[in-house]
């Protein structure tokens, strides 16, 4: 029923990867998803996903950390590549047995989805395996600053971002208590019947959003008394530093990008097929 | 800045904080990645006790929580838009429920999961459409998938919302 408290993916190490700053891996995570999304042929998606492979061993990062975090999607991925390979009519024919066909067309759309989909796994891991939850929330607090021309709180939403992101293991050790002091008293929560099963819920519910809201009260009157307002700018206790090494990787991905660019739609090569 | 204000960031913290604890604890689960659970049912409540900001800015501290705490792949661009900021923020509309009897909240929120449902529908045959062969229903295939997981947590939230309001727990504060 309840899942642990297992959350982000976080790695320790202290590679290239893990000195940049998250704004900086945010940025080429967007970039390098763009361009695989956007590219039609296959060659060039493995060219692109080399890059990021390189990136990843490079960095050494456990690959083994991927496959599990890839465990979701692993059942979609095999379904659409078999889907693909059967049941594409048109094309090239290259194998045949009585009722199945296999097309060349149906075999290269199935290698295309599932480079796809595999390279973005990989990217998103390059950011998750090697950045905190709360420094990726700095990146996206940062990268929100430009939306403060349309009057939206940045300030305010940057500090709720970081409290809730303070408030998750609390509130994950709370409700392990709640479930064993109910559990104490003799309730049931692994009912088959669906609606024992959510009826078994309001007695964890109850007592964990009155506790919370309760200390939301509390916590609100402590950030008064110790002066809290939002006119000034704020600043953090640890810093995130920005070094050379931002600089080579915007140059390095800046210019991976323009070359592929370049080379795609400017430069077609009689590519097609692949 | 004075106490209120800052309780009301606090409360809109906490719940989306709840949303992502909620979120593992799961009632089913279903092989593509979605899963039946109450992980709504914060945006939800504070929707119903605070008004419709609140549930809106809720529901976008949920959507950039879970892309954090990311369990299913981003696929393209807009995909997330529709996958985690849309069907979060659709919910806020139960903030017209507020100080309201049950039936309208009850309205309130099956109006919000058509929304949702309506969303995660887009997202489904416009990006993992795609993903379907040829000869298969994109609109069926999405339908379906989406509606085995919105329905039961649907029902699943409507039934906690019916005991909440009884034992008038929507209405509580210190």
């Amino acid at each position: 029923m309840f899942d642990g408290i297992l959350l982000g993916q976080y790695v320790s190490g202290n590679s290239f990867l893990y000195i940049l700053n998250p704004v900086n891996k945010i940025l080429f995570c967007f970039t390098f998803m763009v361009l695989i999304v956007c590219c039609q042929s296959i060659f060039w998606t493995v060219n692109l996903g080399f890059i990021v492979l390189l990136l990843f061993f490079s960095a050494k990062l456990p690959f083994l950390a991927v496959l599990k975090g890839m465990k979701t999607i692993l059942f979609f991925l095999i379904i659409t590549f078999i889907m693909h390979i059967f049941f594409t009519s048109q094309g090239q024919v290259i194998f045949q047995y009585s009722k199945i066909i296999i097309t060349l067309e149906g075999l290269l759309n199935a290698l295309l989805i599932f480079f796809r989909i595999f390279f973005i796994i990989m990217i998103n891991s390059i950011l998750t395996l090697t950045t905190q939850p709360t420094e990726i929330a700095w990146g996206f607090q940062k990268l929100l600053y430009p939306f403060k021309i349309f009057k939206f709180p940045v300030d305010e939403f940057a500090l709720m971002l970081s409290l809730a992101l303070r408030f998750i293991p609390v509130l994950f050790q709370e409700l392990g208590k709640i479930i064993d002091a109910q559990k104490s008293r003799g309730a049931e929560f692994d009912s088959p019947s669906f609606i024992k099963k959510i009826l078994s819920f309001p007695p964890i519910l109850i007592p964990m959003f009155i506790n919370s809201f309760f200390r939301a009260e509390e916590i609100a009157m402590a950030m008064e008394a110790r002066c809290y307002s939002n006119s000034q700018n704020r600043t953090h206790f640890t810093k995130i530093h920005t070094g050379f090494e931002d600089l080579f990787f915007v140059i390095f991905y800046t210019f991976i990008t323009l070359v592929y660019l370049y080379l795609y739609y400017f430069k077609s090569y009689d590519l097609s097929v692949f | 800045m004075n106490r209120s204000k800052i309780t009301l960031m606090l409360e809109i913290s906490i719940a989306a904080a709840i949303a992502i604890v909620l979120s593992r604890l799961r009632i089913y689960k279903l092989p593509y990645g979605g899963s039946v659970s109450l992980e709504l049912f914060p945006i939800v409540y504070i929707s119903f006790k605070r008004g419709i900001s609140a549930g809106l800015f809720t529901g976008m501290l949920h959507a950039i929580l879970s892309m954090i705490f990311i369990e299913n792949a981003i696929i393209t661009f807009f995909q997330p838009v529709l996958d985690y900021f849309v069907p979060s923020m659709v919910i806020a509309i139960c903030g017209f429920g507020y100080k309201k009897g049950l039936y309208v909240k009850e309205f309130l929120f099956f109006i919000a999961m058509i929304l949702n449902f309506l969303s995660h529908f887009l997202s489904g045959f416009l990006y993992y459409g795609q993903y379907a062969s040829q000869g298969q229903s994109k609109y069926l295939y999405s339908a379906i998938y989406n509606i085995s997981y919105t329905l039961p947590s649907a029902i699943a939230i409507s039934i906690i919302i019916y005991i909440f309001e009884r034992k008038k727990i929507f209405e509580f504060s210190k």
